[in-house]
């Protein structure tokens, strides 16, 4: 059905309505295309089957990635400190495994979702305050703070050596973790396809517009009486809590984890990532956590020293040749090839 | 016949992606001396920003001298001859009385202790910081700077602007030295209408991002029904009345 | 003196020594992003070249300690002129988020190619004897190199702060720190400035990596450790000025050099908490404009 045009409907304003209706549920509603990737990400279990574990690795980061992109793409908020929450959740869903027994994984996922967004709230309260150097420094003090904190408690965290005696119960009572990691997979394609959607669903809400508005003219936005810090930490609550879900599922799928999930390495490897894909759209910071990991594991593969020189090269090229990511550059000949059409 | 000191021709400016200034075009000879005046928002202040590169030139030239300007970066157009007292005064907190003239020197007839004689209360706090100084005396240390670098083109963005009327005086007959003295081209941003066309023979009135008066400052004074729709003077003062919107950080 | 004195001392001298490698490390830092606002996260790298310019100079080609040291310094502003006037010159106007990725990508080449040159084991730099040694102070011995560190860093304050406050170079940069455009409108050619401080900045990164090989040691994944340490310390100090980088060094260096004896395990995080309390009730840092 095309959609109804709003010149010829503007005489008629129910008419315009509708017009203005389709519109909006044009752009926001889901697309039979949107299941690509999902489907895709699927059939791995089944098709490459010695890859799960990989797999699962690459479905964590994806879901750190967008968790970040939420805070930083929308709500134009820079920090190079998300690693503070995605390590929280992992030392959640670690520590109540190792130290305290508790094994059930959705609900130590849960938990680790919950107590990284409460982190979130706390710190997002009193740093969202603040911007530019300020705001980034403070954001990289409280995630160096917290890898110190695991570094002095290492009786807790196990240190530098990691958090060892991790053990998860079957999932849901019934599946295993088998050898191969189809339930590890399986289990984190269906929480970040959760995690996803309803990272959309607020995208196109109302308050994901105020995020937008945010970011392009904070001043205007206060302006029209929107309460911008409360905005903001809601954003930055949501945007925690997510990677905090993805640091549950890496403790809870690796059954190990260390300090690293805290560093600074980790903040700026997602931020990477998510710059790679390109910001603001999801999609971006799937695609980005992707071709990152792939390109990672292979430069890896020949040294420590290529993965480095391949990422330094990669981010250098990325800022001055395409600074809207991959994707950007997607759009951009989209676009062309739009134009040459015409 | 020498070229025109500044010649702006269909200009077309704004900040960012916003356009303020819609097609401007304006002519001004060595010596003369403008006011600019119009509503909040009708675009003086871009005016100004764009000739010195503060703002986004979108379309159309700037010609200083017969020289385009355009791609010149900020110093050097100070070199070829422009300067500015910009609206917020903007002395440089960090630098004394003293240094903030001498950071803007250029060999001329404006010395230091030119600027000195002009406004003697700068004289008096030659070692006071830039943010140490009064509303007026911020005023005349902006003035003094760019008369430090001995410009042939001289602007002006609302002198007076929140200053007592005494000082507001002081201003005008030090700007009328300064005018007088030598073929320095001067173009006077004013809020205050009234003051500007005393100020300058020959005015030019910003509506909306054109212009809709170029002419004797004379003709315009005397005709309160075309001053009054243009600017919406009340005694002396534009009115902010139908401004237009401006974009914020401007 | 009694043993407990003596640790105390040794510890603020320790911590001075330490601060003084920060500021010389920073110092450059500040004066650039509070001149340009680029978000230069290469800095640290440039510390970490000038630490191996200066090591493969004495060991390879057996030159002495007090020439190695300017020699890298040198070394390390001639490779930076080229890649400000590339590679930076293009990111002035971007989005800090750019200028953020791009630096840390130069960083992280830059590190890739130290490691495929020299390896990733920490190198040595070897001391000439007269900076070996003690000297005494008070019936109490304290190391001659942190002395000489220690000599080189307030005499570097000195030298910067009457450069900036005496001289018409130093009060076009202050200019040019307070308001970038307003210094152009009034002829100040802030590009040039920029080329300027850049150089001078990276060149005593250099030096002050050099100085910390034998105080913290030296590997490559030193430019990415220190940088954090580099960016709490223009932060708590504030960007554009001389004495908060100098004052937040010593905070910092006192602080970490303590708490790393009273918590070896923890160190850090008392920096770190110091730097959110600055920061929270002074967002611009000690000496920093809002």
């Amino acid at each position: 059905m095309a959609d109804p045009d709003p010149l010829e409907a503007a005489a008629d304003p129910e008419a315009l309505g509708r017009a203005a209706q389709a519109f909006v549920r044009a752009r926001d509603d889901l697309r039979p295309a949107d299941a690509i990737p999902w489907l895709l990400a699927l059939a791995v279990p089944f098709l490459l089957s010695q890859e799960c574990a990989f797999g699962t690795q690459i479905l964590i980061m994806v879901l750190f990635a967008l968790s970040l992109d939420f805070i930083l793409g929308y709500a134009g908020i820079v920090t190079l400190g998300q690693a503070a929450y995605f390590g929280l959740g992992a030392y959640t869903a670690g520590l109540l495994s190792a130290r305290l027994g508790w094994n059930e994984p959705i609900s130590g996922l849960l938990a680790a979702g919950l107590v990284a967004a409460a982190a979130g709230a706390v710190s997002g309260w009193i740093l969202l305050r603040y911007r530019h150097l300020a705001l980034l420094m403070l954001t990289i003090a409280i995630s160096t703070i917290l890898y110190e904190l695991a570094n002095t408690w290492s009786w807790l965290t196990g240190g530098f050596d990691g958090l060892m005696g991790i053990s998860i119960s079957p999932l849901l009572g019934v599946f295993d973790w088998d050898l191969e990691g189809r339930t590890s997979y399986l289990y984190a394609l269906v929480v970040s396809m959760l995690c996803f959607l309803a990272l959309r669903r607020i995208t196109v809400s109302p308050f994901g517009q105020t995020l937008h508005g945010i970011r392009e003219n904070t001043a205007r936005m206060r302006a029209i009486g929107v309460p911008v810090l409360g905005r903001l930490t809601l954003a930055y609550t949501i945007s925690a809590g997510i990677a905090g879900i993805g640091g549950g599922l890496l403790a809870q799928a690796n059954s190990f984890i260390t300090m690293q999930v805290l560093s600074f390495d980790t903040s700026a490897a997602v931020l990477t990532m998510l710059v790679l894909g390109g910001t603001g759209r999801l999609y971006g910071a799937m695609v980005g956590a992707v071709v990152y990991m792939l390109a990672a594991d292979r430069l890896a593969r020949l040294s420590p020293e290529y993965w480095e020189l391949g990422v330094g090269l990669l981010l250098v090229f990325v800022v001055l040749v395409c600074p809207d990511g991959l994707f950007g550059v997607v759009d951009r000949l989209r676009r062309r090839g739009w134009r040459w059409r015409q | 016949m020498a070229e025109p000191a500044l010649e702006i021709v269909g200009l077309r400016a704004g900040y960012g992606e916003t356009v303020v200034l819609h097609d401007v075009s304006l002519l001004a000879h060595r010596g003369e001396r403008l006011a600019i005046i119009g509503r909040n928002g009708a675009g003086k202040t871009t005016l100004l920003s764009s000739v010195v590169g503060r703002a986004r030139v979108h379309g159309g030239t700037v010609r200083l001298f017969g020289a385009d300007i355009a791609r010149l970066a900020g110093n050097r157009r100070a070199a070829a001859g422009l300067g500015l007292v910009p609206q917020e005064r903007e002395v440089f907190p960090s630098l004394t009385v003293h240094e903030n003239l001498l950071v803007a020197r250029r060999p001329g007839r404006w010395t230091l202790e030119a600027v000195c004689a002009l406004f003697p209360r700068l004289a008096e706090r030659m070692r006071h910081y830039g943010n140490q100084l009064s509303g007026g005396e911020q005023q005349m240390l902006a003035i003094a700077r760019a008369l430090m670098g001995n410009p042939s083109v001289l602007l002006l963005d609302e002198p007076t602007e929140g200053l007592a009327p005494l000082i507001v005086a002081d201003l005008a007959a030090a700007i009328e030295r300064i005018a007088g003295e030598d073929a320095l081209t001067l173009l006077i941003v004013e809020q205050n209408a009234r003051l500007a066309l005393r100020m300058a023979p020959r005015a030019v009135a910003l509506e909306s991002g054109a212009i809709r008066f170029d002419g004797p400052s004379a003709a315009l004074a005397a005709d309160e029904t075309l001053l009054a729709a243009l600017v919406g003077v009340e005694g002396g003062r534009a009115s902010t009345a139908r401004a237009r919107k401006r974009p914020l950080g401007s | 003196m009694s043993p407990s004195l003596h640790a105390a001392l040794s510890i603020l001298f320790d911590g001075l020594g330490y601060a003084m490698i920060l500021f010389t490390m920073s110092v450059g830092l500040s004066v650039t992003m509070g001149l340009m606002g680029v978000v230069n996260l290469a800095h640290g790298a440039f510390a970490m070249l000038g630490g191996y310019v200066a090591m493969v100079v004495t060991t390879r080609l057996g030159l002495p300690f007090l020439p190695a040291l300017a020699l890298a310094s040198l070394t390390v502003l001639a490779a930076s002129v080229p890649v400000e006037r590339t590679l930076y010159q293009r990111i002035y106007r971007r989005p800090e988020l750019q200028q953020m990725l791009l630096t840390i990508g130069l960083t992280m080449i830059l590190m890739a190619l130290t490691t495929f040159a020299f390896g990733p084991a920490p190198v040595s730099l070897p001391l000439p004897d007269f900076l070996n040694g003690q000297i005494i102070l008070a019936g109490r011995g304290f190391p001659v190199y942190r002395a000489f560190i220690v000599l080189i860093g307030v005499t570097l304050f000195i030298v910067l702060r009457l450069g900036l406050e005496r001289t018409m170079l130093g009060a076009k940069i202050r200019a040019a720190v307070d308001n970038p455009a307003m210094a152009e409108a009034a002829g100040i050619d802030t590009r040039w400035l920029f080329t300027l401080t850049f150089a001078l900045g990276t060149a005593l990164a250099a030096l002050g990596g050099a100085l910390a090989v034998n105080v913290v040691g030296l590997t490559p994944r030193f430019a990415l450790e220190y940088l954090v340490v580099l960016l709490a310390v223009i932060s708590m100090g504030g960007l554009g000025t001389v004495t908060g980088t100098f004052v937040a060094s010593l905070v910092i260096g006192t602080i970490e050099n303590a708490g790393r004896y009273l918590f070896p395990a923890g160190g850090a995080f008392f920096i770190y908490a110091a730097v959110v309390l600055v920061l929270l009730y002074r967002p611009a840092g000690l000496y920093g404009r809002s």
